[in-house]
């Protein structure tokens, strides 16, 4: 064989294999206004242990975003959209995995759902391979409706308010049913999100002084869970009902079916390495 | 190679817009009104000539004339650029083409109270033994201090009758432990004995409170026989259309009669508005009120019912909401819509300046003749007022790899001004 047919053969061959794909990972918070995600949401721990298990894991992002807002809101999807185009343009991102919580999940799908509402979202889009959704809320909580009770606006007084957040407001359950299904893709009787959206499910909450799982990503009095769950089914993790969990895309697991020890996830637990979680989704990405 | 070509199938529709309500504009499912013929192998992106279909020509509803209306842009990020997306549909989804309605139940109610009430004594009415009873303090101007405004549990009594109960409380919740849960951050909570029973009873506060402090009482009632159902059957509106609704209080065996029913509807803006509600066929209607407040786009209106009943002597209060949209008719659908394999062209009536999108799914035609979907496409456009004819653009790899024929109809189109965040049309 000449040096010249072993090149034309060695170039047919480079061309033919796929372009290497650069695999990035983005962590998406929930509700609330962050400035450092890393330490006050997710912690270190949870981020170094998951993207351990990317190609290259220095190739994650951990956006920061006002998810205080409507999902609309350029402050909210407008700020994920330019937080993960520059992540996208600086690392050459082929291949993108979003890990997201709570209502973390509707922002993603809110840029999942309206690819024409802003011109940088198609490229998001066309880039993102799968959601990973821990707890989504996307049928919204009842415990939503529960705290606006009595919100009105006088015009003598201005606003009367028990809890001032728009995203906790668009989080009640009629209103994310309007939205799911105006707005919204990858609920019941809607067409699916154009990638995979896959929900880890918390089922329980454990929240005992004797038992040491409890304290894992901190303590919630048993009396105040006991009270929220008058609004909640049996299965939830005490704040968002499986129902809701488990309402958009598909179910990738319900908690005890894989944690360690078979430990139910609560709703702060399960942004953290707790039971095993941080290794679950590690292996997965 | 073989070039591929693509049997077409047009959709060459006349849309009446002439003296149609606009409180018809609901989940009409255009697969069936339109004509579809497949057409013999046509260039892909060649625009078929005006053929006129061989069915019946039907009408598109669509406001009358005269109903669009002229609305300010809203504050926000508004994008200018056209962008087209299509996404492939898996032709085993099952996507409902009609607006779903909305079921609310309640087993709940709350009413709102001063502290100078509260420290007097409210009356409760209570019909599940254990029922919980959550006080929360309202944030008036401003001035929030949660624990400042909190009424400590421990300073509840519970009264019936002339009598106070010494062993009414089951359990209490402050201020401070309630709000580790992360949603009540200004709220205090107590769970009643079920030995007190159902019944009416009085709840007073022996804490001093400020007389003008506004506070909730929500009693919560979980796994009470007693219910209250307000349901929609849809949730999104017209502006100018009329709001049907049902609501019934029920306990184990039915539907109770002689309730009493108080609506309002919270406007987007956070004004409270009694509405007077009519019955005609079975169901309440109502008319939404007008605002004049400035309301930030995307956000609902909620219809709100407190309803009162008595049941063998018992007192039932509930209260329940279900929001919903009204959108103003900025835009509309009009004119001839042709469908080609590139994309289909729509013609806009603007009366608004704003960003719209079309969108629709677009079906085609399996081995056994069945029509499946296979592909959601929508094009966005920045619009000043007056007619356009626009491209609701296709993606033809999508097409191909479907492996399904002709002829391909167009479902579930629906106009949104984005601008607005309002559904406008659903055809």
């Amino acid at each position: 064989m000449t040096k010249k047919t072993a090149l034309i053969l060695l170039s047919s061959i480079l061309l033919t294999l796929p372009a290497l794909a650069a695999k990035g990972l983005a962590f998406i918070h929930g509700t609330g206004s962050q400035t450092d995600a890393y330490n006050d949401y997710w912690t270190g721990s949870f981020v170094n242990s998951v993207r351990a298990g990317l190609p290259d894991s220095s190739k994650y992002t951990v956006i920061n975003c006002d998810f205080d807002q409507y999902m609309w809101d350029s402050r909210a999807s407008g700020c994920l959209a330019s937080q993960l185009t520059t992540f996208i343009n600086n690392n050459g991102i082929t291949d993108l995995v979003l890990l997201t919580h709570s209502n973390g999940g509707n922002v993603v799908r809110w840029v999942m759902s309206n690819p024409t509402w802003d011109s940088r979202y198609p490229a998001i889009i066309n880039k993102v391979s799968k959601v990973i959704a821990l707890a989504p809320s996307s049928l919204g909580t009842p415990l939503a409706d529960a705290v606006q009770q009595g919100n009105v606006f006088e015009t003598t007084l201005g606003w009367i308010l028990g809890y001032d957040s728009n995203a906790v407001k668009q989080q009640q359950t009629s209103w994310m049913a309007y939205y799911n299904q105006n707005w919204l893709l990858g609920t019941s009787g809607r067409p699916a999100l154009p990638a995979t959206f896959k929900a880890v499910v918390g089922s329980d909450v454990d929240s005992a002084f004797w038992d040491g799982d409890s304290y894992c990503a901190g303590y919630v009095y048993q009396v105040a869970l006991e009270t929220t769950q008058n609004w909640l089914d049996s299965c939830s993790d005490g704040f968002l009902n499986c129902s809701s969990q488990s309402g958009a895309g598909s179910v990738w697991f319900y908690d005890t079916q894989r944690t360690n020890g078979r430990e139910p996830l609560s709703h702060q637990q399960s942004r953290r390495d707790c039971f095993n979680l941080d290794v679950i989704i590690r292996n997965d990405i | 190679m073989k070039k591929t070509t693509l049997a077409l199938s047009i959709l060459s529709t006349l849309i009446a817009a002439t003296q149609v309500q606009a409180v018809s504009l609901k989940g009409n499912d255009i697969s069936g009104m339109v004509a579809a013929k497949a057409v013999k192998t046509i260039k892909p992106a060649a625009p078929i000539k005006s053929i006129k279909p061989s069915a019946p020509i039907r009408k598109i509803i669509a406001p009358s004339e005269g109903d669009l209306v002229i609305a300010d842009l809203p504050d926000g990020f508004i994008e200018k650029k056209a962008v087209h997306f299509s996404q492939k549909i898996s032709p085993n989804s099952h996507i409902a083409l009609q607006q779903q309605g909305y079921e609310a139940v309640s087993d709940e109610y709350w009413f709102e109270v001063t502290g100078e009430q509260l420290n007097s004594g409210v009356d409760l009415a209570i019909t599940t033994p254990g029922a919980l009873i959550r006080l929360s303090g309202k944030k008036v101007k401003g001035e929030f201090a949660p624990a400042a405004i909190a009424i400590d549990p421990e300073q509840i009594e519970l009264s019936k009758g002339n009598n106070t109960l010494s062993q009414a409380i089951e359990q209490t919740v402050s201020q401070e432990a309630l709000a580790t849960a992360n949603i009540f951050p200004n709220s205090s909570a107590i769970k009643l004995n079920k030995a007190i029973g159902k019944g009416d009873f009085k709840l007073k506060v022996k804490q001093k409170l400020a007389a003008n402090q506004r506070y909730i009482v929500n009693v919560k009632e979980k796994g009470s026989e007693h219910k209250l159902n307000l349901a929609l059957p849809k949730q999104s509106y017209i502006q100018g259309e009329t709001v049907s609704f049902d609501a019934a209080i029920s306990n184990s065996k039915g539907a109770l009669a002689n309730v009493t029913n108080h609506a309002y509807v919270k406007m987007p803006s956070g004004e409270k508005r009694t509405v007077n509600f009519t019955q005609a066929n079975g169901k309440y209607q109502v008319a939404v009120p007008n605002s004049l407040l400035a309301t930030k786009r995307g956000e609902l209106y909620e219809l709100h019912i407190e309803s009162k009943a008595n049941d063998n002597g018992l007192t039932i209060r509930r209260n329940a909401k279900v929001a919903f949209a009204v959108a103003k008719p900025t835009a509309r659908i009009q004119g001839e819509l042709t469908m080609r394999s590139s994309g289909a062209t729509v013609s806009l009536e603007v009366a608004s300046e704003g960003r719209y999108e079309v969108s629709g799914l677009v079906y085609g035609t399996d081995s056994t003749g069945k029509q499946v979907p296979m592909m959601l496409s929508r094009s966005a456009y920045y619009l000043t007022p007056g007619e356009h004819n626009i491209e609701l653009r296709f993606d033809s790899n999508i097409m191909k790899s479907s492996g399904l024929n002709a002829p391909y109809t167009l479902k579930n189109i629906r106009l949104m001004d984005q601008s607005r965040m309002a559904l406008i049309q659903n055809l």
